[in-house]
């Protein structure tokens, strides 16, 4: 991540119609972003349409953008918008129940320990497609490489211990989705 | 340590945040509840940490600013067919003015029939509504009512 000096720039250039300085800042965000977008909606076939959408806009954001917060805080804004639009467009109807209906209760201690894994993974992915947007947002983003609490706040605008009561609450809510 | 406390600490214990006293290892070891609480956290968040981590495809960049150029190039276009459209709309002017200036007499003459007409046909006009006037406003009031109830009806229906 360049600091905020070089980030300047970086937009500075942008503004000034240089499509190779919006690559560059492209390739800095495009794995977080993907990942991001990867995470937040259910419908893997549309994740790159979506990831370039966020830089869709960031390109016709950029003119307004006043340099307030972290080039990153805008982004996860977006992200989460463009997220939320997806969702509103195809509609949620994620369902927690196992296919086969045997509505079988999240067993911390399963002897099949693979296949526990696998159904675990399943279910768990139906749970955060529940959370509130911005807990989901949240949980995409810790668990992404190298984005700790403190990148977290900083790219939020959020205080270092609200970060760490959301994530808890958001991992606390998934616990009480997965344990019904 | 009640239960409460301790399973207020569970998720930060299981992200490894919260360093456990003794106190809250004796609770944990001694209460099933609160360490079948701990142990599905921790498994929650060690299926969090091997969620997939998608890296973005190869050509990635290249598709964003394709898109870009493209969404630019659209734009010039509508820009262009709105100077075109002016540009026409101007020379039509200018060519109807010179034409109206050669010929002051019958532009002045035909301004005249054409408000003549104007008054005649919107003073029938009115003649003719002015006694139907009441039953439009009545039937205006009601259609205006029916979907002031079908609204409301909506609206309740989707609360």
């Amino acid at each position: 991540m360049p600091d905020e000096h070089d980030e300047r720039a970086l937009i500075e250039r942008c503004r000034a119609g240089d499509d190779t300085a919006f690559g560059e800042l492209v390739d800095l965000h495009k794995n977080l972003v993907y990942g991001l977008v990867y995470r937040m909606v259910s419908d893997r076939s549309h994740v790159e349409d979506l990831a370039q959408d966020v830089f869709l806009k960031v390109h016709r954001g950029l003119p307004y953008f006043r340099g307030e917060a972290r080039l990153s805080t805008w982004i996860y804004r977006i992200v989460q918008n463009v997220c939320a639009g997806a969702r509103s467009r195809r509609g949620s109807d994620v369902s927690l129940d196992r296919e086969d209906g045997s509505g079988r209760r999240f067993d911390p201690g399963a002897a099949d320990g693979a296949f526990g894994d696998l159904e675990l993974r399943d279910r768990l992915e139906k749970a955060i497609a529940r959370l509130p947007e911005p807990q989901r947002l949240l949980i995409a983003a810790h668990y992404l490489d190298g984005v700790q609490y403190e990148a977290l706040a900083e790219a939020m605008d959020i205080p270092l211990g609200t970060v760490k009561t959301h994530l808890y609450r958001a991992k606390k809510r998934l616990r009480e989705l997965l344990d019904t | 340590m009640t239960c409460s406390d301790a399973l207020h600490l569970v998720e930060a214990i299981a992200a490894g945040d919260l360093a456990v006293d003794d106190a809250v290892r004796a609770h944990f070891e001694t209460c099933p509840r609160c360490a079948s609480a701990l142990a599905s956290a921790r498994r929650i968040d060690a299926a969090l940490q091997a969620r997939p981590k998608p890296q973005a495809p190869a050509r990635f960049t290249h598709t964003v600013l394709g898109r870009i150029r493209q969404e630019r190039w659209q734009s010039e276009q509508r820009v262009d067919r709105v100077f075109n459209v002016a540009i026409v709309m101007a020379v039509l002017l200018v060519v109807a003015s010179v034409v109206a200036l050669t010929n002051v007499d019958a532009v002045i003459g035909a301004a005249g029939s054409v408000w003549g007409l104007l008054a005649a046909v919107g003073g029938q006009a009115v003649a003719a509504a002015a006694p139907v006037v009441v039953t439009y406003i009545a039937a205006a009031g009601l259609l205006m009512s029916a979907l002031g109830m079908w609204w409301w009806a909506e609206r309740r229906l989707s609360l």
